[in-house]
């Protein structure tokens, strides 16, 4: 059945969105960081977003039970849809952006120029992204949110 | 009498699996509005739910056509591309969730009237049992 499928996919979607958020806040926090313990300067870091299936409960139990129950259990026109319908897989990289360089001779990570390097973050940029993940966020919330009250109100049918 | 219930039961149950499908749809472009290259998708349901009406007029009721129901052809299409991104993302967001609030609207109404339909059968077959 692929009734819980929009509930996956969506829950794929706030859980990448929650990392871009963390990687924003990451960013943010770090906007002054000369130092990191690798050395240098913090380096931002950028979330990649791919789709890809989602790993949906029935997958996992058609995988288990699949010996079990035997291929007639599969329904045929949804295949249609499962192998086509996408959630979204995000990672975290580093941008390897040039540091900003500003002239601050007293600072004590100072080079013999008088220049610190800084990590290259825009905080408006950040914010915009914010912006964005926590509207996307939310848009998948309602799918969630609106799937939910479709299958209740499809269970309602039977205590009528 | 039992005709015409069976049949808009059949056709209800046939419009709530396909509004489902059609979730599943809207469930995927809302969750890909940031990936780059994604193309947003959309399912031919009403096509096939028209089908499906007109056939079950043509042919009566589907317990007597038994098993001369086509299957239903499920497509998925492109979604029209009204808005292209810099990363070619092809989601419109608002549409989608227009998209969204309507089928789940559609989905909840269609799954009362489901309801009250056996509801019906559930009253005439009680009223009569009674002396």
């Amino acid at each position: 059945m692929y009734d819980w499928l929009p509930i996956d996919i969506a829950a794929s979607a706030m859980a990448a969105e929650r990392l871009r958020m963390n990687a924003l806040a990451s960013n943010l926090a770090n906007v002054n960081s000369t130092r990191t313990p690798e050395g240098g300067p913090y380096q931002p870091l950028e979330v990649v977003f791919q789709s890809e299936a989602p790993p949906t409960f029935q997958a996992m139990l058609d995988e288990e039970m699949g010996s079990f129950l035997g291929a007639e259990f599969s329904p045929s026109d949804q295949g249609i849809l499962e192998g086509h319908l996408r959630g979204v897989k995000a990672w975290v990289v580093k941008s390897d952006c040039e540091p900003e360089l500003r002239y601050e001779p007293g600072h004590p990570d100072a080079d013999a120029n008088g220049m610190v390097a800084y990590p290259s973050i825009s905080p408006i940029e950040q914010m915009t992204n914010m912006i964005a993940a926590s509207r996307v966020y939310e848009a998948n919330a309602a799918t969630i949110r609106m799937t939910k009250e479709m299958l209740e109100e499809a269970l309602s049918a039977l205590r009528q | 009498m039992l005709d015409a219930i069976d049949r808009s039961i059949y056709l209800l149950e046939q419009s709530l699996n396909l509004r489902m499908a059609r979730q599943n749809v809207i469930a995927a472009n809302l969750a890909n509005v940031e990936t780059p290259g994604y193309r947003a998708l959309d399912v031919n349901f009403e096509e096939v739910l028209r089908d499906i009406a007109s056939r079950l007029d043509a042919e009566g009721s589907p317990t007597e056509a038994g098993t001369s129901l086509q299957p239903v052809h499920l497509e998925l299409r492109p979604a029209d591309a009204s808005s292209l991104g810099n990363d070619n993302n092809t989601v419109d967001l608002e549409r989608e969730l227009g998209k969204l609030s309507e089928n789940a609207l559609m989905f909840k109404a269609q799954a009362l009237f489901l309801g009250k339909k056996l509801a019906m059968l559930r009253e005439a077959i009680g009223s009569s049992q009674q002396p």
